[in-house]
């Protein structure tokens, strides 16, 4: 715990704040603005940190995830326009709420409820991480495989949209991770005797190709569609006693975000979904969800939020993603040559708690300046996105060149742009993409080598207590729809009348 | 009058920039320095000291570039090297792996392919266990797997020297341990930490810095025992005729002329016996020795003696 006070101590120094502030205001802008989001921003500035302080690097990047959750709810509310795809549960009653007058007052909860779901989760990856990370060191390759395997079978089945899309994307994602040198055991793959190859599709360029370009292509599509916003809104604050009504649905939501966030490979989007159909069972007045109900903004926002902070448990404490922008957090850390995983916690404590106390001062920065410059940023949704993005556009390729001083990598970037776009409009979901894409070489390498150890065997992945527990999750993850669906429809056999429901 | 003017300024300033190079010597422009690590990396920051030392003790007539070419175990900026201008302004450095990615069947060339420019010092390195491990010594370790082959765990990379290394070491011993792919130095160490594997190799400077985090050396690669890591035998002390270190391996194209080549090699040379340079090395962790070309030539050409009958069992390592 005294790490976490001297990180703290750090965090509020004058260059780690400046890089923090630097990265919530712009997460915040990014958020706020349609089109335009966190993962875009952390990807599209990673190239830009080679030449950081690596702490410093991070401390900003996790500034910017806590910004761009946070910031969406902005133009969810004025607009009914998502300005990430976190706060999309936000518009069912932020809009309503602000179009019956109360902007302010739906902007306030919207905010309120952001920092207090983000410290709900900052409380939790405080007293988690450490005992989890020394629990994970005992973690071998076995243990490795089945959590990797449990994380892909739950991105296919909670995937936003249909199951097979999910699982498509991810399927994908792993494909294009196959190609380069394979490092488990030491020989060339798929490069089709192009020497360009031997190194596969890198990180970086995958990335900005996926999350950038695509939204460039999209955005200059679409560049004719400006936002407008009637009126300016300030923040209301509700007052304290009023906060104490929403207490019950504040911490659930919290956790619920947390946890959601913990587990493997579930984006922030979930987290506000599940939060909110639980709010919804609850209540005692559920008819009034979805109509401007402050009930419902609270649980959105605290459970986005909390995501955050839940997914940055796996990641630092075992090099694991909680979330597809987690997946670009591991990237960066790779590329600034941190080894990620539980030995962190030993070989470099102080850096992990400078990351875990930047979560919680970026969550009361958003706060601050969500407070008292929200009209403003309101303002800003309206930006023409035509000035923007062919700066965005020279970045995106400069960075990608920059990597590894390779022509090649650019035409990944172009590549992978071009994908995402496609799959993108075909409502194919890119968080599995990019899950798939960072999880496939854990995967592959953690197999080989445990199998290596056993000298080919698989009985470890039932042998070991915790790797049991994981197969064991997994194939009840992965079975339980359709005994779920034959269950439905021998009900529905039963009972006639049912099966006409839709 | 005005034209006359420029159009002399334009001459004169002409001939200044054109003026020297028809008969000026090597290097008449920025010299590439190609890094097959990330910027940021323990080799990329040898790089960055050679620059700064080539320029501020004005060793090197011009600037130097850093390239970052990483990726593909090196052979991503190996090839480069390689097939970049034999004329002296691309050059580069990667380690003993430019012997072991041929053998491992990855890339066609080897340290042969080039000109060597010589090594600008290396790290010492050796086997290391778990601080509670029942192994002691090298000998212990043999004994157990002569009693019971494959009984003990090996952490390697697989087709770098990691993996090479304690190879030939076992089979220099008459013992054949179990190699399992873990990846690079710090998934290692994670593996030896949370005992997943027995042993893996490691360099000195790891084993001070982990000292705490509970790694224990067992035995050196080196020529002799090292006071740093006081009481470990070496290899050589073992009986087995292995002597391995990590060397940074300076390349330059192949049909790169002589006088540049001596050069390239003189400023090495020259920037290693800087105290400033030295120091810097230390604290690195890195043995600031210049080995010139021949003997650099010598060393490779006796690594890969004692590699290539270790491809067969390396590629084995396949499930």
């Amino acid at each position: 715990m005294g790490g976490l006070v001297d990180a703290i101590f750090y965090v509020l120094t004058p260059v780690p704040f400046l890089w923090l502030l630097l990265g919530v205001s712009s997460g915040i802008f990014v958020g706020a603005v349609p089109g335009l989001g966190g993962g875009m921003l952390i990807t599209l500035v990673m190239p830009l940190t080679f030449y950081m302080n690596s702490t410093n690097a991070l401390i900003m990047m996790i500034g910017m995830y806590v910004g761009a959750v946070s910031g969406g709810l902005i133009s969810a509310t004025l607009l009914r326009m998502p300005g990430t795809p976190s706060s999309i549960i936000t518009t069912f009653d932020g809009y309503p709420m602000a179009q019956k007058g109360e902007p302010g007052r739906a902007l306030g909860l919207g905010i309120g409820s952001s920092l207090i779901g983000g410290l709900i989760a900052g409380f939790f990856l405080v007293v988690l991480s450490p005992p989890l990370s020394i629990w994970a060191l005992t973690f071998g390759p076995w243990e490795y495989f089945t959590m990797v395997l449990m994380a892909l079978v739950l991105i296919a089945s909670i995937s936003q949209g249909s199951m097979i899309k999910g699982l498509l994307a991810g399927v994908l994602g792993i494909t294009a991770a196959l190609p380069g040198l394979n490092e488990s055991d030491g020989q060339l793959r798929l490069t089709f005797g192009f020497h360009e190859m031997a190194d596969g599709f890198n990180l970086l360029p995958v990335l900005l190709g996926v999350f950038v370009m695509s939204q460039i292509i999209k955005d200059a599509l679409n560049i004719e569609r400006h936002a407008t916003i009637s009126g300016s809104a300030r923040a209301v604050f509700p007052k304290f006693r009023q906060w104490l009504r929403y207490g019950v649905n504040i911490v659930r939501s919290g956790c619920i975000g947390t946890w959601i966030g913990i587990l493997p490979g579930v984006g922030a989007s979930i987290s506000s979904m599940v939060a909110y159909g639980i709010a919804r069972t609850f209540s005692r007045t559920p008819e009034k969800f979805g109509t401007g109900h402050d009930e419902g903004i609270v649980a959105s926002e605290s459970a986005n939020n909390a995501n955050v902070g839940g997914a940055l448990i796996p990641l630092i404490t075992m090099g694991i993603p909680g979330s597809p922008i987690d997946a670009i957090l591991l990237g960066a850390l790779v590329l600034h040559k941190i080894q990620p995983g539980p030995l962190l916690f030993t070989t470099n404590a102080p850096f992990v708690w400078a990351l875990i106390a930047a979560y919680l001062v970026a969550n009361l920065m958003m706060f601050t300046i969500m407070y008292f410059s929200v009209r403003h940023i309101a303002r800003v949704i309206a930006f023409n996105r035509a000035y923007l993005l062919p700066i965005i556009f020279v970045f995106c390729l400069i960075g990608a060149y920059s990597l590894s001083n390779r022509l090649f990598d650019v035409w990944v970037v172009i590549g992978f742009g071009v994908l995402g776009f496609f799959l993108d409009r075909v409502k194919v979901p890119l968080g599995p993409f990019v899950i798939g894409y960072v999880l496939a070489g854990v995967l592959e390498a953690e197999l080989r080598s445990g199998l290596q150890s056993s000298q080919g065997s698989f009985l470890p992945m039932v042998t070991r207590p915790i790797a049991l527990t994981f197969t064991i999750v997994s194939v009840i993850t992965l079975v339980y729809p359709f005994i779920a669906e034959w269950r439905h429809r021998r009900r529905a056999r039963s009972n006639p009348d049912h099966a006409q429901e839709p | 009058m005005f034209r006359k003017t420029l159009l002399a300024a334009v001459a004169a300033a002409l001939a200044l920039v054109f003026g020297p190079m028809a008969d000026a010597a090597y290097p008449e422009k920025p010299i590439k320095i190609v890094i097959p690590t990330n910027a940021g990396g323990a080799m990329d920051t040898i790089g960055r000291i050679f620059q700064r030392a080539f320029e501020e003790k004005k060793i090197v007539s011009q600037k130097t570039v850093i390239v970052n070419l990483p990726g593909a175990g090196g052979t991503i900026a190996t090839r480069r090297i390689m097939e970049s201008e034999p004329d002296g302004y691309t050059i580069g450095f990667w380690h003993d792996g430019i012997i072991t990615s041929k053998a491992m069947g990855v890339v066609d060339y080897d340290h042969s392919a080039f000109e060597l420019i010589g090594i600008s010092g290396y790290t010492e390195i050796g086997l290391g266990v778990r601080d509670d491990s029942a192994y002691k010594t090298l000998d212990d370790v043999v004994t157990k797997l002569k009693a019971e082959p494959n009984s003990v765990k090996v952490a390697v990379n697989i087709g770098l020297p990691v993996h090479f290394n304690p190879l030939i070491v076992f089979d220099g011993a008459g013992a054949q341990a179990l190699m399992v792919q873990t990846g690079g130095g710090a998934k290692r160490l994670a593996s030896i930490l949370g005992g997943h594997t027995d042993t893996a190799v490691f360099a000195i400077p790891e084993f001070i810095k982990y000292k705490e985090s509970g790694l224990r050396p067992l035995v050196l690669f080196s020529e002799k025992a090292n006071p740093l890591v006081p009481g470990i035998k070496t290899a050589k002390e073992s009986g087995i005729d292995f002597v391995a270190q990590s060397n940074r391996i300076w390349l330059a194209p192949k049909g790169t002329p002589q006088e540049i080549v001596d050069y390239l090699s003189n400023a090495l040379k020259t920037a290693m016996a800087d105290p400033e340079v030295k120091s810097e090395f230390e604290t690195l962790g890195v043995t600031p020795e210049f080995i010139g070309p021949d003997r650099t030539a010598d060393m490779l050409q006796g690594y890969l003696g004692k590699v290539l009958p270790m491809v067969e069992k390396a590629r084995a390592l396949k499930k």
